[in-house]
């Protein structure tokens, strides 16, 4: 198996010639600039509060049954909010017709899932048959931190060995479910917590495209244990194994989803593009946008390193992201780039998907920004974009 | 922050700047046209650098894009295991460099900057813009695709 020092010795170190350009770029700025404080945001304040609410909430979370709105809103101040509504969508392992999951030592199901005809969430309870075996997910080893088992052990001391030695969990098996053979759908997000009775509870979730009033799924789901060999290094024992099948159907709840369209396209010159359209559609659970654009000057907008277009609210700070894990820019279908081609020249269309903080009612205008890709701070221009309502 | 102060936490990241680079750029001229000019944007740039505890990622953030806008206006993304300059290390994995160098790079850049650099995944997210679940399901999308270059499974 590959181990991460594999990884940290892969590549030779920096070359004289390097170390060199780095050197004098530092000496020149050393020598054009005097030395300015500056002083910063209280961002470390806020991650103090942050921190300080993980801590008390440990308590409280490890008796806690994780749900998809658990996940989705994290229970922090900074998490993505959803409608109240919300809770209308959730439907659980009782109204989810399921067969399959039984492994010789964990049970896999489904405990609840939301589809709101944008995204899928499905919440998979792994359970594990023996109090004796501790589940992890397929991103943790055991020589991680013991924050690895999830929310509620954040800021706890030691590792997830010593956790388990603590715990008298004799072994220590990685969950996993294997995506490539989950038809309709594809989860493009994970995220895990161990509860108290060991049930590792994993949230998958992922754009469903065409919004179709039902989606079968069929997900395979791997166990495999963690051994030591003679020197102590932990691996994984790939001949023991274990798989099993779940199949499911989940159903679209009705939502009665918002949509609106923007009006007309508006320029970012600067940005050499245009945007063509933007669209919101709102559920209880995010507002999800497409913002489509054109490529109206490929120097300028080669020059920004991959626009990335933004909402701002009435104080001009960014929208944060929403529930729905839809991200990312991709060209229009049927415009892909050609393996070493040109970058994108005029006439390009792109899209960029998201998604923004579940709406009471999606607004009538919205302030759309352009800035470059790295978000150091080159801005554009804004502009204010007039949405009109779509009927379903 | 100081230039002074600057200049000692990017000389203290001089080999972490290097491997990014080298992950995204084949040429060792574009290399040190980047990182020169990465180092220029983030020291012109600092202001708006909220904490200064995370200069070290954000300048890596920085030198992402650059190398990315680098490759831009070469007009296409040369591959970076097509021109080997430089050889793997002595007793480093070869096999693995190389596999690492033919992932595409939205997988190959989260993979390089959690195993080699030993960012965390939250790291990784505010660097690459992208929600934590994201940058996660990549690398465990690039472990699966290593895994079936290597005929090895790679560790989590």
């Amino acid at each position: 198996m590959k181990a991460r020092t594999d990884f940290q010795n892969m590549f030779e170190p920096a070359d004289a010639g390097f170390e060199d350009v780095v050197q004098r770029t530092l000496w020149r700025i050393r020598r054009r600039e005097g030395s300015v404080v500056r002083k910063k945001l209280g961002i470390g304040l806020v991650f103090a509060v942050l921190l300080s609410l993980l801590l008390a909430s440990a308590a409280l979370a490890a008796a806690f049954r994780w749900g998809v709105l658990d996940f989705v809103t994290g229970r922090t101040a900074d998490d993505p909010r959803v409608l109240p509504e919300a809770t209308e969508l959730v439907q659980t392992a009782e109204a989810i017709p399921q067969t399959g999951g039984h492994l010789k030592d964990a049970d896999f199901s489904v405990r609840q899932a939301v589809y709101d005809g944008k995204q899928v969430y499905l919440v998979v309870a792994v359970k594990p048959r023996e109090g004796g075996t501790l589940l992890v997910d397929d991103w943790t080893i055991p020589t991680d931190s013991v924050a690895a088992l999830g929310p509620g052990y954040a800021g706890l001391p030691g590792s997830v060995e010593e956790y388990a030695r603590e715990n008298r969990k004799a072994r220590i098996l990685s969950v996993q479910i294997l995506d490539y053979v989950l038809n309709n759908w594809s989860p493009t997000s994970q995220q895990c917590a161990t509860e108290e009775d060991g049930t590792l509870a994993i949230m998958l979730s992922g754009a469903c495209e065409g919004s179709p009033p039902e989606i079968p799924l069929s997900m395979h789901c791997s166990l495999k244990p963690f051994i030591q060999d003679d020197q102590g290094e932990w691996r994984l024992d790939d001949d023991a194994e274990q798989i099993g099948l779940i199949e499911l159907t989940i159903k679209r709840m009705d939502t009665s989803a918002q949509t609106r369209r923007s009006a007309g396209p508006v320029e970012f010159s600067a940005a050499g593009v245009r945007v063509d359209a933007v669209t919101l559609t709102g559920t209880p659970m995010a507002v999800y946008y497409q913002i489509e654009y054109t490529v109206t000057d490929a120097e300028k907008y080669a020059a920004t390193g991959g626009v990335s277009l933004a909402f701002l609210d009435r104080s001009g700070n960014t929208l944060p992201f929403g529930a729905g894990e839809i991200g990312g820019f991709e060209p229009i279908e049927g415009m892909e780039y050609e393996e070493g081609g040109p970058g994108p020249t005029v006439g390009k269309r792109l899209s960029q998907k998201g998604s923004l903080n579940a709406m009471e009612a999606l607004p009538e205008t919205m302030t759309l920004a352009a800035y470059d890709a790295p978000g150091e701070g080159e801005f554009y221009g804004t502009s204010e974009i007039k949405m009109l309502p779509i009927q379903p | 922050m100081t230039s002074d102060e600057f200049a000692r936490r990017v000389t203290g990241m001089t080999q972490t700047l290097y491997r990014v680079s080298r992950t995204m750029l084949a040429s060792g001229a574009d290399r040190e046209d980047a990182v020169a000019e990465a180092i220029r944007r983030a020291w012109e740039k600092r202001g708006s650098l909220r904490d200064e505890r995370y200069v070290e990622t954000w300048v890596v953030r920085i030198l992402i894009n650059v190398c990315r806008n680098v490759s831009r206006r070469r007009g296409r993304e040369i591959p970076v295991e097509t021109l080997p300059e430089r050889p793997a290390p002595q007793g480093g994995d070869s096999d693995l460099r190389r596999a690492v160098l033919l992932l595409l790079e939205n997988l190959r850049l989260p993979i390089v900057l959690h195993y080699t650099e030993e960012y965390e995944v939250d790291e990784i997210a505010r660097m690459l813009r992208l929600p934590s679940g994201t940058v996660k399901t990549r690398m465990r999308k690039a472990r699966a695709l290593l895994k079936a270059m290597l005929s090895e499974e790679v560790e989590p």
